[in-house]
């Protein structure tokens, strides 16, 4: 299977930013696709849906912790996915709730 | 649309695809625009060869009708470069624009009827990449026949071969053979300038113009020695500041060429220098210009620069560098040799100074002799003469034994002034009438009474050869020095001397029937201070100048002297000297007052020689009781002074000879022998080793006579054992003193014995610190082993080695101890030469200083108590290290915790250690000097830095460990532009500088040579021709392999080196044993061989080495061989980096008598159990990448979850290296290497960046992730980049 070029999709509510990304997310792109988003979200909660990611490298987790620092940040990572276990390893599920789905966020 | 062309049906028929780009864009043009028409109404003709055209993987090009419209296939693109596709349907006169005028008539002639053309390397001026370019090619045109064509002739059908990289390598080799040929002879470093600049400005193709600036002896300045067409604003001998401000307004950036050390690229030529540089044979000047440093031996300090102008015509890509630094490298060479040169001519003219000096202090000695000598010799005379108050015998013989004695030394004198004065040219021929035949008898007959004392015939045979005009000065000294010369060497028979006369000529002959002379000294007689090594004489007294003399003599006055000789035989010496026959009255008829002095000299002179010789009978009373001396010497007046000196107080045996001497000493051993050193037969020397090696004489106590003064003189006869040694002249009471200290020693017989004991104790101590010093390669080495000596010995607990630095007033200090306290020493590893410490003192004064405790001393060295204490010590010794001429060079101090008092003991043992440690430290520094110029130069031979993605490449490296010099091992890896690679492994014979030095050039030569050539023996020709004007590069060994990916095929060829190793994908070891021939420059010529061919498909391996890997003492070839293979048959699915880890375990664990070189290379691609990957460090590259291993990944059978950790595992490893590597050059490569066993997965992730230190972004991160999903990742970093390598065990069972 090949993987699409990156990109993300924004669903920009008045209550939050929903941004879904689609692809790989690694050293090449991270900051030029994540960071922005910071800016976009202008204090409303962000909600980082990494469902369609293959992939993320620590670059893209320092661009998400970069992220959480500036926004109230939540994300949705399926279980049993590649991201999810990078997440996992390096503790970010402990640090940033994490959901199965964007259904089951509560509002 | 159909397909009017049948190109699809090519396509199909050659089982190529049918998206071949120029299918699709011939099919596709807008041919009715063009003279051609609509392509379904093209003829037959022009139809078949479209379809040819397009079937050809060979660069085709066709010109169809009479506006020669172009056609071409896809192979023909690369020739098109830029032009590309817009040169389809062009007419010839616009695609070619640029050398329109060179091809109108090669295509017209096949058109119009003609034969078809063809060139061969044609040189034509293209633009196709934006730039025009140089290229060469070889051309075919052959006419296309068309029935519905007006003539006949549908069109042109070109074949064409691009040979530019071919031409151009080719002509790079010849300019590096003409400059290593031609700048052999250059007499100084501007000469070889000259001579290279002049070699350039033949191949100015390569380099339009050629500046070559020499740096000054304080690297201050460089200055324009030699140039190949000027610059603007160069003049000749233009001087270029290397410091200060205005270094920075230079046309050239020199100081930070050599700061860098590395060449530099100028552009902009006419801005920078304000007007047009030469073009050499280009229409256009250069507009960049490369400065390259020309290496010294000193690093840092260039010996000068190359400012080399760039062909407009050609891009600086990697090959023109590399010849750029080859052309420096030539440079360089002959500078040094020149400068070696230099050197020498400089120290030969001081020595022909310092002649001259001697030769005026010589002239100006003698003659203040002669006033002495005259008054001395006068009341002597007279003396003799008025015997009266004479009357005691022993009063007239040593007044007679003075005179002789004066009259002896008045000759020497003599001589002496003749000789300078030819020497100083003083003298010219000033011939007087003079009746030569009655001089000749008179001086021949002062010769008679010695003769017949001699007991040997005198003959002569002097014809009457009348007046003739002669000088008599120069005449005389000849007659006599040739007649006392053949008196003197022979010992029976006769002398015959003979004048005869010839026209304006006369010619001497004194014939003998002495020892003769050696062949090859026959020709050394007529030198100065020529003395025959084995002289059998009848005295060894002579100064070795009067033969010489008379050959000067001769000489000058237009004569000429030669000898004829047969050992043991005779010589005939013949003089001819011109003296025309004279009629006017002779002013004198017989010699001169000075002349009969002369004569009288040399008379009295030879008389001496032939008194009794033999050992007189003992005069004086022979008294049992008391002591004897056996005196011995070949002079019989010195035998009779000795004699009366000693005679008093000894009984006193005389020699005139060594063989008498030892004769006499075993009939009668006497108490002590007092001998003379220069002696005929066996001299002083040799008697005292016979009498040494004779058990009855062994301990005889020996004292040396010699006129010879000077250190070495004393050293040879005390090494030979001689006791003692006295100079002459001698006083009376010294003789005496001497002799009865000698006497009184030996009867100290028993202490003797123990010292002998003593003697041999501390021969022993000497011999174990020279075996522990022996293997020290550098001067620590030096410091540990004479602690370890010390320690034992003297129970020592510290060594301190501090040796001067080359370029700096500085002291470098090596400790050495059971335990040194590191911070005590922290300060103290570099101390100024001229400071007050006692190592810098000792090294200025030259003398050894003694501390026996802390307290000693404490107002002179005021820091060392302090010293001393932080180091635990309480006692010191401070010694001088010295060269060979006695200069210090370095310091030894040799450290105790406790006080020690110096006795002479001690200082005795301490100074005798100094001598050795010092040959040892000397050896220690010049090995470290040469070491670290090899080892700079040797790690350029073993660096690869190839940027191909096609192969991976990892070379391995081991010196020698018999010692520190390193071998002529090197190899390399050189991308050949078209994809393809070629890699080499060669072997220089021998070892050190000169090999690494060669092996450098050969390197260099190899990656010139095998660019452009389709066959790797091609290459190895190529290579045999450069072998030729490379020193030591004869019988090198090369295996040279060129991999080409596109083909999945290897092609090589070995020259005397052994096979290849071969690992198809699926592990299948094989030997690549064809186009095995001989070593470079050795065979005849390869014409006839032909590389081997293997295929090499995607994930295949080859490994090139030297034979260190599988050579072993006593052990076939075969089986190292064999051994190898089995090595590999077991790693070879292994990252390069641990397979050759893991042969180098198997094959050279043990240690290599020989430097090993391995270099591995595979194909990148995928197979079932293996993945090999490499891209270039750019960010975008890694999402390929990952694709690619994701592929793999999939088609491995491993559970899902597994392949998702090595995926986030290598993919971090992949982010990591592309951050080292682009830091260093985006073009630099990343490799990726997966080898899968059973339920392990290897990963080794490379680059060849630099580390840089310092938090990244994440970094922290990304190997907390390696770590938790790999069981191991270990991370290598080391000059050549950074590995890490990844181990997945069980990957099915990841922690949860």
């Amino acid at each position: 299977m090949t993987s699409p070029g990156a990109h993300i999709e924004r669903d920009d509510r008045a209550d939050a930013v929903i941004a879904r990304l689609h692809g790989d997310i690694d050293s090449s792109n991270a900051a030029e696709l994540l960071l922005p988003l910071a800016a976009e979200a202008a204090g409303r909660p962000l909600i980082l849906a990494l469902d369609d990611v293959q992939y993320i490298d620590s670059a893209g987790m320092a661009a998400i912790e970069t992220l959480r620092r500036s926004s109230e940040l939540r994300m949705v990572v399926p279980r049993e996915s590649v991201v999810r276990h990078a997440l996992e390893i390096v503790g970010f599920d402990q640090l940033i709730p994490v959901f199965e789905c964007l259904e089951d966020m509560p509002a | 649309m159909s397909d009017p062309l049948g190109a699809a049906d090519a396509a199909s028929a050659r089982g190529y695809p049918a998206d071949g780009e120029m299918e699709g864009a011939i099919a596709g043009f807008d041919w009715p625009a063009t003279p051609l028409g609509p392509a379904d109404r093209w003829s037959p003709a022009l139809r078949m060869m479209v379809r040819m055209l397009l079937a050809n993987r060979f660069p085709l090009l066709l010109w169809w009708g009479p506006e020669y419209v172009c056609l071409y296939n896809d192979a023909y693109r690369p020739v098109l470069g830029d032009k590309h596709p817009w040169a389809l349907g062009q007419p010839v006169r616009e695609a070619w624009r640029e050398i329109w005028p060179v091809l109108k008539p090669l295509i017209d002639t096949p058109f119009r009827g003609g034969p078809a053309t063809w060139d061969d390397d044609i040189l034509l001026e293209i633009n196709r990449h934006g730039f025009v370019e140089e290229t060469h090619f070889t051309i075919a045109y052959s006419p296309v026949p068309d029935e519905t064509a007006p003539g006949g002739i549908g069109g042109v059908l070109a074949t064409v071969h691009e040979t530019t990289g071919k031409v151009v390598a080719d002509r790079r080799v010849s300019v590096l053979r003409d400059l290593g040929t031609r700048s052999v002879g250059a007499k100084t470093a501007e000469e070889a300038c000259l001579v290279a600049a002049k070699t350039l400005a033949v191949h100015a193709e390569d380099i339009p113009f050629t500046l070559l600036y020499l740096v000054d002896r304080d690297r201050k300045a460089a200055r324009l020695a030699a140039a190949a067409g000027l610059a603007p604003g160069v003049e000749p001998g233009q001087v270029l500041p290397l410091d200060g401000a205005e270094a920075s307004d230079c046309p050239w950036p020199l100081a930070e060429v050599m700061r860098a050390e590395a060449p530099q690229a100028v552009t902009g030529l006419a801005t920078r220098l304000g007007g047009q540089v030469p073009a050499g044979p280009w229409a256009d000047p250069p507009d960049t210009a490369v400065v390259i440093p020309i290496a010294s031996n000193r690093a840092g300090f260039p010996a000068g620069f190359l400012v080399a102008g760039i062909s407009p015509r050609l891009a600086l890509d990697g090959s023109y560098t590399d010849f750029l630094n080859l052309v420096s490298a030539q440079v360089a060479a002959s500078i040094a040799n020149a400068r070696e040169h230099e050197q020498e001519k400089e120290r030969m003219d001081a020595l022909a100074e310092i002649d001259q000096a001697k030769t005026t202090f010589f002239a100006n000695l003698s003659h203040e002799f002669r006033t002495p000598l005259t008054l001395l010799l006068s009341p002597l005379e007279e003396a003799l003469k008025d015997g009266a108050d004479l009357s005691d015998p022993s009063q007239r013989e040593r007044i007679g034994t003075a005179h002789s004695n004066g009259l002896r030394l008045l000759k020497l004198v003599n001589s002496l002034l003749d000789f300078t004065r030819v020497d100083a040219g003083g003298v010219t021929p000033a011939p007087r009438t003079t009746d030569l035949a009655a001089l000749t008898d008179d001086l021949v007959s002062v010769f008679q009474s010695a003769f017949d004392g001699a007991g040997i015939e005198l003959v002569t045979a002097i014809d009457p050869v009348g007046m003739r005009d002669v000088d008599v000065d120069m005449w005389e000294p000849v007659v006599l020095n040739l007649v006392s010369n053949a008196l003197k060497y022979t010992l029976r028979g006769s002398v015959r001397v003979a004048l005869r006369g010839r026209d304006d000529d006369v010619e001497l002959s004194v014939a003998d029937t002495g020892i003769g002379i050696a062949g090859d000294e026959q020709d050394r007689v007529f030198e100065r201070f020529f003395r025959s090594s084995n002289e059998a004489g009848r005295s060894f007294e002579g100064s070795g100048i009067g033969l010489a003399l008379v050959s000067e003599l001769v000489r000058l006055h237009g004569g000429s002297i030669g000898v004829q000789s047969t050992l043991g035989a005779g010589s005939t010496f013949t003089v001819t000297v011109p003296a025309r026959p004279s009629t006017s009255v002779p002013a004198q008829t017989v010699a001169s007052r000075s002349s009969t002095a002369r004569s009288r000299a040399f008379a009295a002179d030879a008389q001496r020689w032939i008194d009794d010789g033999a050992a007189s009978p003992d005069p004086g009373r022979d008294d049992a009781s008391r002591a004897a001396v056996l005196v011995v010497d070949d002079n019989s007046d010195m035998r009779r002074y000795l004699h009366s000196l000693l005679g008093t107080e000894w009984r006193v045996k005389l020699a005139s000879t060594g063989a008498e001497a030892l004769e006499a000493a075993r009939r009668d051993r006497p108490d002590v022998i007092v001998s003379d050193v220069m002696m005929p037969g066996i001299d002083g020397l040799h008697l005292v080793d016979r009498v040494r090696a004779d058990a009855a004489l062994r301990d005889l106590p020996v004292l040396h006579l010699s006129g010879r003064a000077g250190p070495e003189a004393t050293v040879d006869g005390l090494a030979r054992g001689a006791n003692d040694y006295l100079v002459k002249p001698f006083s009376a009471s010294e003789l005496r003193a001497r002799v009865r200290a000698l006497l009184q020693a030996s009867e100290r017989a028993a202490r003797e014995a123990q010292e002998a004991l003593a003697g041999r104790r501390r021969a022993e101590e000497a011999a174990e610190l020279s075996a522990a010093l022996h293997p020290a390669r550098n001067l620590q080495a030096v410091a540990d082993a004479a602690f370890g000596w010390v320690r034992r010995i003297l129970g020592a607990h510290l060594v301190t080695l501090s040796v001067a630095e080359h370029d700096e007033p500085m002291l470098r200090r090596y400790f050495a101890g059971a335990s040194v306290p590191v911070p005590a020493i922290a300060g103290n590893l570099r101390v100024p030469a001229a400071g007050d410490a006692p190592s810098a003192r000792v090294l200025r004064e030259g003398t050894a200083l003694w501390f026996e405790d802390s307290g000693a001393q404490a107002t002179e060295f005021p820091a060392l108590a302090g010293d001393l204490k932080a180091l635990g010590l309480e006692a010191l010794a401070v010694l001088p290290l010295r060269l060979a001429s006695g200069l210090p060079f370095a310091a030894l101090a040799v450290g105790w915790s406790r006080p020690v008092h110096f006795d002479p003991d001690l200082r005795a043992t301490l100074e005798r250690a100094e001598s050795i440690v010092a040959a040892a430290a000397q050896r220690g520094q010049s090995l470290e000097v040469e070491q670290s110029a090899t080892r700079r130069l040797e790690s350029s031979l073993l660096a690869i830095d190839t940027r191909t993605t096609r192969l991976v490449v990892q070379a391995r490296h081991q010196g020698a460990d018999t010692g520190a010099s390193v071998g002529g091992d090197w190899y390399d890896a050189v991308e050949l532009g078209d994809g393809r690679v070629a890699v080499a492994v060669g072997d220089v014979v021998g070892r050190g500088l000169g090999a690494v030095r060669t092996a450098v050039r050969l390197r260099g030569g190899l990656g010139l040579a095998v660019l452009g050539v389709t066959d790797p023996t091609e290459a190895l020709t190529a290579l045999d021709r450069y072998t030729a004007a490379v020193p030591g590069a004869y019988c090198t060994t090369v295996a040279l392999a060129v991999i080409d990916p596109d083909r999945a095929e290897v092609s090589y060829a070995c020259a005397g080196h052994p096979p290849p190793l071969l690992v198809s994908p699926s592990g299948q070891v094989t030997y690549l044993e064809e186009s095995r021939s001989w070593p470079l420059g050795a065979g005849p010529g390869r014409s006839g061989a032909r590389a081997g061919r293997a295929p090499f498909p995607p994930g295949s391996l080859l490994l090139l080495y030297t034979d260190g890997l599988i050579e072993r003492r006593r052990e076939p070839l075969t089986a190292g061989l064999r051994r190898l293979a089995e090595a590999v048959a077991g790693n070879w699915d292994l990252p390069l980096r641990r397979l050759e880890q893991a042969v180098f375990t198997r094959l050279v664990s043990d240690g290599s008598e020989d430097d090993v070189a391995l270099v591995a290379v595979r194909s990148t691609g995928a197979a079932p159990d293996l993945f090999c990957d490499s891209f270039h460090a750019r960010r975008e590259e890694q999402r390929p990448a990952r694709q690619r291993l994701r592929a793999w990944l999939d088609d491995s059978g491993l559970p899902a979850a597994d392949r998702d950790a090595v995926l986030l595992a290598v993919g971090e490893a992949i982010s990591n290296a592309i951050d080292h590597a682009s830091g260093a050059d985006p073009t630099q490569i990343v490799t990726v290497e997966l080898a899968r066993r059973g339920p392990t997965l290897i990963a080794s992730i490379g680059d060849r960046g630099h580390w840089r230190p310092g938090p990244q972004p994440g970094r922290g991160r990304g190997h907390l992730l390696m770590s938790a999903l790999a069981q191991d990742v270990d991370i290598n970093l080391d000059q050549g980049g950074t590995v890490v390598t990844l181990t997945f065990t069980h990957p099915e069972r990841r922690p949860a």
